[in-house]
């Protein structure tokens, strides 16, 4: 009963990890450094403050679309940085990068064509993180294809060491006397509790 | 008086060479002596390599350009303090401060074991630091020397001086922190590889290895901490981990380091689990120089990184023959580290320790191979690509969260054999609270999936700690009698591995509170103001007030002054600055103004300065963000914690 119930634990936890990977790689937040999550448009009163009395001011909607572009696209100056977010204040690559997003939007255009422009123009390394697609969609999900086997993995080890433990107990119960067996269990629960 | 660097520093890769052959012969012809001058030669490196350093520290201070090295990271006008962190500010000079780190920690071991006569893997232990310590002073003597001179008639009258983004107090610490860490965990491996070479299999190469792998583990994570904290104040784009290769080579080896220091505990208990420890601690040191590698060779771009060097393949062999010499020896002994003991249940701490394994094993190989995508999707499709900050998020989001969940359940469930009523028991109150926790922030508007998970198993994890320290104390309170405060304080004296652990987990929950906060609702707006004008941002208006210029020793400065106004009420006065440094004209910097709560930070940026005194500023709010500091606070005093002489009982001590 308790060999299931680890069982059902180790694969409950990967799956976990494995269906909000999934997730992540339906809906791709393209956010920026250790941002983990997408930023929703509502916010819990807990963080934003209950009785703001400040409107926040209206934005253009270009400003949203540029913002995307430039976390969805690496800085070529080597600084290896979102553009959005390059450190370098004179930067020969970000900034008329930037300008000319700002130009692409003005005209019209959508976060995806602009990214395309991008791409067609300084190759794949222009993209924050890789299309998924062909060999780049293996670097997607090969970290957790190696998950469930290292699960399985430790899971089967799990397994062999438990039955044979169980054995190598049973076999020693069974040619000790009662009264000794429970001295030495005693033993052993005290050893134990030192060490906890 | 540069000769006397150098040379010490070459000197001191021979005497390192006649270590290695005494430490052998000693301990093969059962030589104490040998084994003893082998350790004299130890301390005689580092006092050479000691020499080495402050000859280096001295050109700096007396602003001796005929040194290359001194010319490219210094110059007459740069402060006194960062004049002293040029040591480790390029390629020459960090090497020889790894050296100096390296030679302190084997210097340190030896008269840790000056008395110990019995155990034969000493000497093999200081030999393997010693090939590891060789390695490195052969590429700083002879290849990337920091003492190499300008011809008499070439040398400089000032020198370039110091990359602006590295003139902050946070570069004082964060390299040392990092670079001992990396340095630290070769000890564990010396000792795990002598124990494996002399068949000493027992838990002594673990006892006296333990302080070394937890102090390396505190250094690696303050390292990454003050690291980025270093990213937040200093490159001012609001954020503080950029999934950056090089500091995704820091952060791998502290994921395994953390493996390793849980899967230990159950080779100490129960005699378990040897060749999965003998194998973390290979993988850590190899990480360690595969970091430094990464830093070293330019094979990758990072904003961290020392340019394209040639010690790449240096680096790559020694790594390559480390990992080879290190498998042997295990498959060697593969029959000797068998378990002494089998699991009696699958429901045990043991089960989740080695769970906990396998995630935090998974999330270095995503992030090692996320690191390295890059160029193995290049060598396969031949274009290159970019792997950055939202590849990292999709795939090791979901292995955090299973990592937390883990933290919470590990000290439910008891060493060898949990019962279920134990189990219904200790989850209950938790898991209450958890649904608690999760029912009020849906109610409360929540709709990231990610952020409530992480706030429901904080709170999770943050009953469990202290359910533990609840059932400590009010088992003392019972048994001996003692009052609440007596009880928990000698609880934590009387238990301090296992508390102090809990105080780590403890920071590790306010980190992952930190993350959570900063990333999924962190607010950002830009705008160009004009004098009396106001930028407004959630609850916060900023009115712009007015600009002033300054000059200090090495730049030039321009400080926008803006008011902090809070539902209407001024809260303060923040100042963004701007500066130019005049050895990098071309590279202004912003110093970022930061107002900070347990709540939230306001973060203003000095974006840009036009005509008319018009300033363009970038404010943002992070909140929660302070939890992470305070967690990596809280984590690095734990580990300080557990680091303390472990108590004895009065028969034990009198024994």
């Amino acid at each position: 009963m308790m060999k299931n119930r680890l069982h059902k634990i180790i694969f409950s936890l990967v799956s976990i990890s494995i269906i909000a990977g999934i997730h992540g790689y339906l809906d791709v937040p393209q956010k920026v450094g250790l941002s983990l999550f997408s930023k929703g448009d509502k916010c819990s009163p807990i963080f934003c403050g209950l009785n703001s009395g400040v409107p926040s001011i209206p934005r253009l909607a270009y400003a949203d679309v540029q913002g995307e572009v430039e976390e969805a696209l690496i800085c070529q100056c080597g600084c290896g940085i979102v553009l959005k977010h390059c450190p370098h204040q004179d930067c020969g690559y970000a900034i008329p990068a930037r300008k000319y997003i700002a130009e692409l939007v003005k005209e019209g255009k959508g976060k995806d064509a602009i990214i395309e422009i991008f791409v067609k123009r300084d190759g794949q390394k222009a993209l924050a993180a890789p299309k998924k697609e062909g060999f780049n969609l293996l670097g997607y999900i090969l970290p957790f294809i190696a998950l469930l086997g290292a699960a399985f993995f430790v899971s089967r080890v799990l397994k062999s060491w438990t039955s044979r433990g169980m054995r190598e107990e049973e076999k020693v119960l069974e040619h000790l006397p009662e009264d000794k067996g429970s001295e030495l269990d005693k033993k052993i629960e005290e050893d134990l509790k030192k060490l906890d | 008086m540069i000769d006397v660097g150098r040379f010490a520093l070459a000197i001191s890769f021979f005497v390192s060479i006649y270590v290695i052959v005494v430490s052998l012969i000693g301990v093969l012809k059962k030589d104490v002596r040998m084994v003893a001058s082998a350790r004299r030669g130890i301390y005689a490196i580092f006092f050479l390599s000691s020499i080495s350093v402050a000859v280096l520290l001295n050109a700096f201070f007396t602003d001796n350009f005929q040194v290359k090295y001194v010319s490219h990271y210094s110059e007459i006008s740069l402060p006194g303090y960062y004049k002293f962190t040029g040591l480790w500010a390029g390629q020459e000079g960090s090497l020889l401060f790894w050296i100096w780190g390296m030679a302190m920690a084997v210097a340190l071991v030896a008269f840790q074991n000056r008395k110990e006569r019995d155990h034969r893997f000493l000497p093999y232990a200081y030999a393997i630091l010693m090939v590891i310590y060789a390695f490195f002073a052969i590429l700083a003597s002879f290849m990337t020397n920091p003492f190499d001179l300008f011809p008499a008639n070439q040398i400089p009258a000032d020198g370039n001086g110091l990359n602006p983004m590295l003139q902050t107090y946070g570069m004082i610490i964060h390299p040392p922190a990092l670079l001992w860490g990396y340095v630290g965990f070769a000890v564990p491996f010396a000792f795990a590889m002598a124990a494996l070479i002399t068949n000493e299999l027992d838990p002594l190469w673990i006892k006296k290895t333990r302080r070394w792998t937890i102090l390396s583990w505190i250094l690696l994570s303050a390292g990454n901490i003050l690291g980025s904290e270093w990213a937040y104040a200093e490159l001012g784009w609001g954020g503080y981990w950029a999934w950056d290769p090089v500091e995704n080579a820091s952060f791998i080896p502290w994921l395994t380091a953390s493996a390793y220091l849980h899967s230990v505990m159950i080779q100490e208990r129960r005699g378990m689990l040897k060749v999965w420890n003998m194998f973390l601690v290979v993988v850590t040191f190899v990480l360690t120089i595969f970091g430094t590698f990464l830093v070293r060779s330019g094979v990758l771009q990072s904003v961290h990184d020392f340019g394209v060097s040639e010690m790449g393949p240096y680096f790559l062999t020694f790594m390559f023959a480390v990992i080879a010499a290190s498998f042997y020896l295990i498959y060697y002994r593969w029959n000797d580290l068998k378990s002494d003991n089998q699991l009696e249940s699958f429901l045990s701490r043991e089960s989740t320790f080695l769970l906990n394994n396998v995630i935090l094993l998974a999330l270095a190989f995503a992030t090692l191979w996320g690191t390295m995508f890059p160029l193995i999707s290049e060598f396969v499709t031949g274009e290159k690509i970019t792997v950055g900050p939202p590849f990292f998020n999709q795939v090791n989001i979901p292995l955090f969260l299973v990592l937390l969940i883990i933290l919470g359940i590990c000290p439910l469930i008891g060493w060898r054999k949990a019962t279920a009523e134990n189990l219904r028991k200790n989850f209950i109150l938790p898991g209450v609270l958890a649904i608690v926790t999760a029912i009020a922030l849906i109610s409360s508007g929540m709709r990231d999936i990610y952020a409530t998970l992480f706030f429901v198993f904080s709170v999770f994890v943050t009953v469990t700690i202290y359910m533990e320290f609840h059932r400590g104390v009010r088992a003392r309170k019972k048994l001996a009698g003692e009052g609440v405060l007596k009880a928990l304080g000698s609880l934590l004296w009387k238990n301090k591995r296992r508390y102090g652990g809990y105080l780590i987990h403890s920071g590790i929950i306010m980190i992952f509170v930190g993350i959570t906060g900063s990333s999924a609702f962190n607010v950002e707006e830009t705008q160009t103001l004009g004098v009396g004008e106001g930028l407004k941002i959630r609850d916060y208006t900023l009115r712009y007030e007015k600009i002033y210029f300054h000059r200090e020793s090495n730049y030039d400065s321009a400080t926008a002054v803006l008011t902090v106004l809070k539902d209407g009420k001024k809260q303060g006065i923040i100042e963004p600055e701007k500066r130019r440094y005049d050895k990098y004209a071309e590279e202004p910097t912003s110093e970022v103004a930061i107002e900070r709560s347990l709540k939230e930070d306001l973060f203003v940026i000095l974006a840009s300065i036009h005509e008319g005194d018009k300033v363009t500023i970038r404010a943002k709010i992070n909140p929660l963000i302070n939890w992470y500091w305070i967690g990596g606070i809280v984590a690095f005093f734990g580990g300080l914690y557990v680091l303390l002489p472990e108590y004895k009982r009065k028969e034990e001590a009198e024994a």
